[in-house]
């Protein structure tokens, strides 16, 4: 049981803070880009959709700026196991938002392509020159979609290292971001060659991959307040972290056998361990001892209450 | 990363067939206008300053173009409703771009600091051709 204010270990301290600042750029970035797409946008759904896309896309940063100023504060009289999990309902409103996003473009572009509306694209002058402005969406697109790409692949292996999922969720989502822009990008030049259809219809297949984004997401945000087994977040397989907190229990000399339950508090697993000690053994100040060998364990492995007992019960039906 | 650089060449094909007469009409107003007419409907209003210049600009335009222009008179919805069947290509009544009208139409940019011509919605090449007509004989 831990009560001092969290810290991560050194290396990772640094990579948070790049972490940070990158979801800065990225804000920043985000917001000229919404600016950008707003202007250029007119009648277009596809354009429309993109637009919503990357408005929203601009959530998991705002969330993990915050949370990642709150998510290590001192546990409180109120909050007495700390504000971990400000990660996890950052999480969840991300997702939620994505996924009712989808659902309205989802349905907003059905309608648009039912209705066989025939987008009217203008011209703008620039320099002088006469332009249709599905060029300048086309350019607008490149702009919303190369950077993006860029900052998701730096943010990924930092959120794979730190374990956290809002910040993984988001690099993912930035890395596949060309294919939203390539899609309105076809829509674009698909109206320009006459197929009035071929805008309503990259719009719909933009809002599916938002609305897919938010169920996943959705789900797994769920099932990690649902105190689900602790998870590794590029494979969704078991983290074999908790196994190898039970061989290392089993493996003390005074433990006969233990058994060991975790779940994930944001970015660091809380849990409890059955374990029975040979008798002879002063219970009280090996438990004190094993506590502290835990808490050198691994940075994930913060808060663990050991229980001994005479009978180890299965923590779920087989 | 395969499907992405399929997805890019198929891209730059478009691009490339695509790219010279860039924007088409889907329904083709403007080509059609080339062969037969340009089929111009005109609402009749009491105060027709702004209805005699967007015809002289018209006529123009047509003149320019190479096309024959023909001008048809009748009501507003009549027209509206004819320009929505793509039976006609452009309606002149001195609107505002904040007409009531404009989830049924497609509309150019002012001429002057408000008014508009409507086109089918969607007709991008007739369009382009008529904005860049206004953008030279903008109304003073």
């Amino acid at each position: 049981m831990r009560t001092e204010a969290f810290e991560l270990p050194e290396d990772l301290k640094k990579k948070l803070k790049k972490a940070k600042k990158l979801e800065w750029i990225t804000l920043i970035y985000l917001a000229t880009v919404v600016v950008v797409m707003y202007l250029v946008m007119g009648s277009s759904q596809a354009m429309k959709t993109a637009w919503l896309e990357d408005a929203l896309s601009m959530i998991p940063a705002i969330s993990f700026l915050i949370a990642s100023r709150i998510y290590n504060r001192k546990p409180t009289k109120k909050f007495q196991y700390g504000f971990h999990r400000v990660f996890s309902i950052a999480f969840l409103t991300g997702s939620i938002a994505l996924f009712g996003m989808g659902l309205f473009l989802l349905v907003d572009s059905a309608i648009t392509l039912i209705k066989a509306e025939h987008p009217t694209i203008g011209t703008v002058v620039l320099f002088g020159k006469q332009i249709w402005m599905g060029w300048i969406m086309i350019a607008a697109l490149v702009y919303s979609s190369l950077p993006a790409m860029y900052l998701g692949y730096k943010k990924l292996p930092l959120a794979k290292k730190l374990h956290n999922k809002i910040l993984y969720t988001d690099a993912n989502a930035q890395k596949a971001d060309y294919m939203t822009g390539f899609a309105a990008m076809a829509g674009i030049l698909g109206l320009g060659m006459g197929w009035w259809w071929a805008d309503a219809s990259a719009a719909l297949f933009i809002s599916f991959s938002v609305l897919k984004d938010g169920y996943t997401n959705l789900k797994d945000a769920v099932e990690d307040l649902m105190d689900r087994k602790p998870l590794h977040i590029e494979d969704d397989k078991p983290d074999e972290l908790v196994e190898k907190v039970e061989v290392f229990i089993k493996s003390w000399e005074w433990v006969e056998d233990a058994k060991v339950r975790f779940r994930e508090e944001g970015q660091v697993y809380f849990g409890d361990v059955q374990l029975i000690a040979k008798p002879g053994t002063d219970v009280s100040k090996a438990i004190e001892d094993g506590l502290k060998k835990l808490q050198g364990f691994h940075w994930k492995i913060y808060d663990v209450t050991l229980m001994p007992v005479q009978e180890i019960k299965d923590y779920f039906r087989k | 990363m395969w499907k992405f650089t399929h997805f890019g060449v198929l891209l730059l094909l478009v691009f490339f067939c695509g790219a010279c007469n860039f924007p088409k009409d889907p329904n083709n107003s403007y080509e059609n206008a080339k062969k037969s007419s340009l089929r111009v409907g005109i609402v009749p209003k009491t105060d027709s300053i702004n209805t005699s210049f967007e015809k002289n600009l018209i006529t123009d335009f047509a003149e320019q173009e190479g096309l024959k222009a023909s001008f048809f008179t009748d009501n507003e919805s009549e027209l509206v409703k004819k320009l929505e069947n793509y039976q006609l290509d452009i309606v002149l009544g001195g609107f505002e771009k904040k007409s009531n009208w404009k989830t049924k139409v497609g509309m150019t940019k002012p001429y002057d600091d408000k008014h508009v011509l409507f086109i089918p919605r969607g007709e991008n090449r007739l369009l382009f051709q008529l904005e860049k007509f206004i953008q030279k004989n903008k109304k003073p």
